[in-house]
């Protein structure tokens, strides 16, 4: 392989990309242009270089004229690049003596003046060489990659993951933030649109994770700290006293039994306040793991000390209640990072129109989803606060979505819940439903064929926004009932729907510690606040953060086959990671010159990816190369001008310039 | 330009007007009604959706409210000279619900609010044959009585619907009563 040493001897390759450059730039006139300028050996031009027969006509060219540096002058680079650096690699050369131009977007295509596009193709030409001249050889680094995962949240996303990921063999830490995994997935009665029950298909998942030989399940813990770079994260994970000893309890729920307080009292979080539990309680019947949490908010032993606690009498000898449990805070290394986070809905106090927390029987659709479920607070009937049954009953949907005050952006999941919704209520109490909806959107698997099911049933759609719940009535009809005011748009005309129960469908929004999280994590957030994706077709569930990967809802909203597939993506993509054993990394970082560091330590700060630190001994700046980016900040603000950044060094860049501007 | 209401809340204060209050206030509920334009399109004065800052100072006087959900809504505007029957109707559903809801006076933030329920009652009495007769106030009548205003000078011998019951509760009862 050339060593960097001895004369240029350099190929330059000009591309017609078909007629996308050849068009406008006069290719041929380019090529010979390039065979004068000093160090070329051999100009060519060709239809399509990054075909197979292009990079032959390079690679034999390496060899005959015995070529040590390549410009290539087509698209941007980055699109062929790689394959132009591969090309090179095959035939015996160091990758990094190949210099791209773009005489595609920013000449031909941007250009129309034949003559000037191809003055400037020339320019650009001779810049590659000037700057390719001064290019040395370089290397690609490798780091190690530790091969255990942390998958953060153990929602349905989160479970998912990990399961794929502890089927492969691979040893998971599952960090969920609540006393219990199964997040909103939990919470639901059934499934759109094939009515599955969600308890009977999420159980069994939440069963295997907490079984699981691969997978470390830690609940009411949170991720507190992560530091590193892909393949090596240190995690700090910090884990909430539940009073409840996970080791020693057998979840015989008998301490629930006993507790003093004879009736559940206490507004019970996950039904939302309509149900209750006492000061020890199990969230729900299935919870994982079957283990019961202390609340000390509530628990008497807890605010005066002078609990008769038959709660540790009934565990006995077991002895696994101790309300002297603390915070632990554990250390974990990782290769790579699911983060599943999930979503909230949209609180629908913002809407006050809507009359949420000032008229009784206005529900958001989750507390209704508790309402329906069999094991939720009212065992599943269907009845208003005061008891009644509902008679009729208003969905209104795009509560928090598509609204302009609100949320731009459409929830994707709530037409569909909404008719789940509508079809339930109407089984369990044959009330009469209306939807309000602004287009009803169904695009899915059975979806449209659900909606037409419902349709059948004689559920009421009406085409609009909703402007306000509200109680004034206008006829005894309307008295001491919920009025619905809505402009009918396929009417033509404002109604008013008087009804006994009104259903807010809300939107998914991110969750209120998003920022947090996303800082701490330190990958990034679209505007409205939900983790950005790498690119949005091509890398959906990669992050710029490598080795952090996305699943669910955090990422934006998504129903759960589709959050099923994300996360099982995602586990994939920490698969390849981790079963590599090594990331590679390109060369273009940077590096210190000792002799020149003056210790100012102003790079330090500046590095967006904490990769520059000035160890005590030595006193000088050194520089990551796991960690740095290459963005080049630091090279920038040195102000002994001691850092230098590989294929970014000083003498290449001026090269550059000073060749883009030697026109003859 | 400022709205008192705006002056009255922010640069006065609740607590300054409730201490200097010399009346007490022995008459039923109040419903506040906000209107149109005082909230919106700007959320100065108060909040859009649903403002409470003169339930706030009726209630720092003293002088008990109800929930009014139409507190926003249109009062007829200028409707009541144009399209005269759907500015009656909305005159209508405002003063109907008001009533619903136990008030016994309305007071507004807006004199066209005032002048549009007040001096039309009248004739929305005849056409949807109901006995509506709900004295309508400009809410600085209710705070300066309470503060110890004249009958008079308050303009409280100026409103036309209602009028037993504004000599009823705010001319004699205030002789008798004093707060201070």
């Amino acid at each position: 392989m050339f060593d960097g040493n001895g004369a240029p001897r350099i190929g330059v390759y000009v591309c017609h990309c078909g007629t996308n450059i050849a068009a406008v730039v006069d290719v041929y006139a380019v090529a010979a242009a390039a065979a004068k300028i000093p160090g070329v050996v051999v100009a060519r031009e060709y239809k399509y270089l990054c075909s197979d027969p292009g990079q032959e006509l390079i690679q034999n060219d390496i060899r005959e004229f015995k070529l040590n540096r390549l410009v290539v002058a087509s698209c941007s680079p980055h699109l062929h690049e790689a394959t132009f650096r591969a090309a090179a690699l095959a035939a015996g050369l160091n990758p990094f003596l190949v210099q791209m131009t773009n005489i595609r977007e920013h000449d031909s295509w941007v250009h129309a003046d034949r003559r000037r596009a191809t003055e400037k193709a020339v320019d650009l030409v001779r810049a590659a060489v000037w700057r390719v001249r001064r290019h040395r050889p370089l290397e690609k680094g490798r780091i190690p990659v530790h091969p255990e995962v942390l998958v953060v949240g153990g929602g349905i996303a989160g479970i998912h993951a990990a399961l794929s990921l502890a089927n492969a063999g691979r040893h998971v830490y599952l960090v969920e933030r609540e006393p219990i995994i199964g997040g909103h997935m939990a919470q639901f009665d059934k499934t759109f649109p094939t009515l599955d029950c969600a308890a009977c298909i999420l159980t069994p998942k939440m069963s295997a994770v907490k079984s699981h030989p691969n997978i470390t399940l830690w609940t009411y813990s949170e991720v507190t700290g992560v530091e590193g770079y892909v393949g090596n994260y240190s995690v700090q994970v910090t884990r909430y006293p539940r009073y409840v000893r996970e080791e020693l309890c057998s979840g015989c729920l008998e301490c629930i039994e006993a507790c003093v307080y004879r009736e559940a009292k206490f507004a019970d979080r996950f039904n939302y306040g309509l149900g209750k539990r006492k000061p020890i309680y199990l969230p729900f019947p299935q919870a994982v793991p079957q283990m019961p949490v202390v609340d000390p908010e509530t628990c008497i032993q807890f605010k005066s000390r002078k609990c008769k606690k038959t709660c540790l009498e009934a565990c006995g000898e077991r002895r696994a209640i101790d309300f002297t449990q603390r915070e632990q805070v554990e250390r974990i290394q990782v290769g790579a990072i699911i983060i599943a986070t999930g979503f909230r809905t949209v609180d629908p106090r913002r809407m006050p129109y809507y009359g949420y927390g000032v008229y009784p029987n206005v529900y958001t659709a989750l507390e209704v989803e508790r309402l329906v479920n069999a094991s939720g607070p009212t065992g599943g009937k269907v009845i208003l606060r005061d008891g009644r049954k509902p008679a009729t009953v208003g969905i209104v949907h795009c509560v928090g979505s598509r609204d302009e005050k609100t949320n731009r952006w459409c929830s994707r999941v709530c037409c569909m819940y909404s008719l789940k919704l509508a079809h339930l209520i109407k089984e369990h109490t044959g009330a009469e439903i209306f939807n309000f909806y602004i287009d009803i959107r169904t695009p899915g698997k059975g979806f449209e064929e659900f909606y037409q099911r419902l349709l059948n049933e004689g559920v009421h759609f009406i085409r609009g926004r909703v402007a306000e719940v509200t109680d004034w009535a206008l006829d005894p009809t309307e008295e001491g009932r919920l009025v619905i005011r809505v402009e009918d748009t396929l009417l033509g005309t404002v109604r008013r729907i008087p009804v006994d129960m009104v259903v807010l469908a809300t939107g998914l929004e991110p969750r209120e510690d998003a920022q947090e999280v996303r800082r701490r994590f330190n990958i990034t957030c679209s505007t409205e606040g939900f983790f950005l994706e790498r690119h949005p077709k091509l890398a959906p569930v990669s992050t710029f953060t490598d080795g952090i990967f996305l699943a669910g809802c955090c990422q934006g909203p998504k129903d759960i086959p589709d959050t099923v597939a994300q996360a099982g993506a995602a586990a994939m993509e920490a698969l390849a990671l981790i079963d590599a054993g090594f990331v590679e990394q390109e060369p273009n970082t940077a590096w210190v010159m000792e002799e020149l560091c003056s210790s100012c330590k102003i790079c330090v700060a500046l590095c967006p990816y904490n990769a520059i630190s000035v160890p005590a001994e030595t006193g000088k700046a050194t520089i990551n190369r796991a960690l740095c980016k290459g963005c080049g900040t630091c090279v920038a603000a040195c102000p002994s001008g001691s850092i230098v950044q590989n294929l970014f060094e000083d003498d290449q860049i001026f090269e550059e310039i000073e060749g883009v501007l030697a026109y003859a | 330009m400022r709205h008192p209401l705006e002056v009255l809340y922010q640069d006065v204060g609740l607590d300054r007007l409730h201490e200097r209050v010399v009346r007490r206030w022995r008459g039923g509920r109040l419903a506040c009604h906000y209107g149109c334009q005082a909230v919106r399109p700007y959320d100065e004065v108060d909040v859009p959706y649903n403002p409470t800052r003169m339930d706030e100072l009726l209630e720092a006087v003293g002088v008990p409210t109800v929930d009014f959900a139409l507190k926003t809504k249109c009062c007829g505007g200028s409707l009541t000279g144009t399209i005269h029957e759907v500015g009656l109707r909305l005159d209508y559903i405002l003063l109907k619900e008001a009533a619903r809801k136990g008030a016994e006076a309305l007071v507004t933030i807006c004199p066209l609010c005032q002048f549009n329920l007040d001096a039309y009652q009248a004739e929305i009495r005849r056409s949807a044959r109901e006995p509506l007769d709900l004295p309508i106030l400009y809410f600085t009548q209710v705070l300066g009585w309470a503060l110890g205003g004249d009958f008079k000078a308050l303009g409280l011998h100026r409103t036309i619907s209602g009028r037993t019951y504004v000599k009823r509760w705010f001319t004699a009862q205030a002789e008798v009563e004093s707060y201070v």
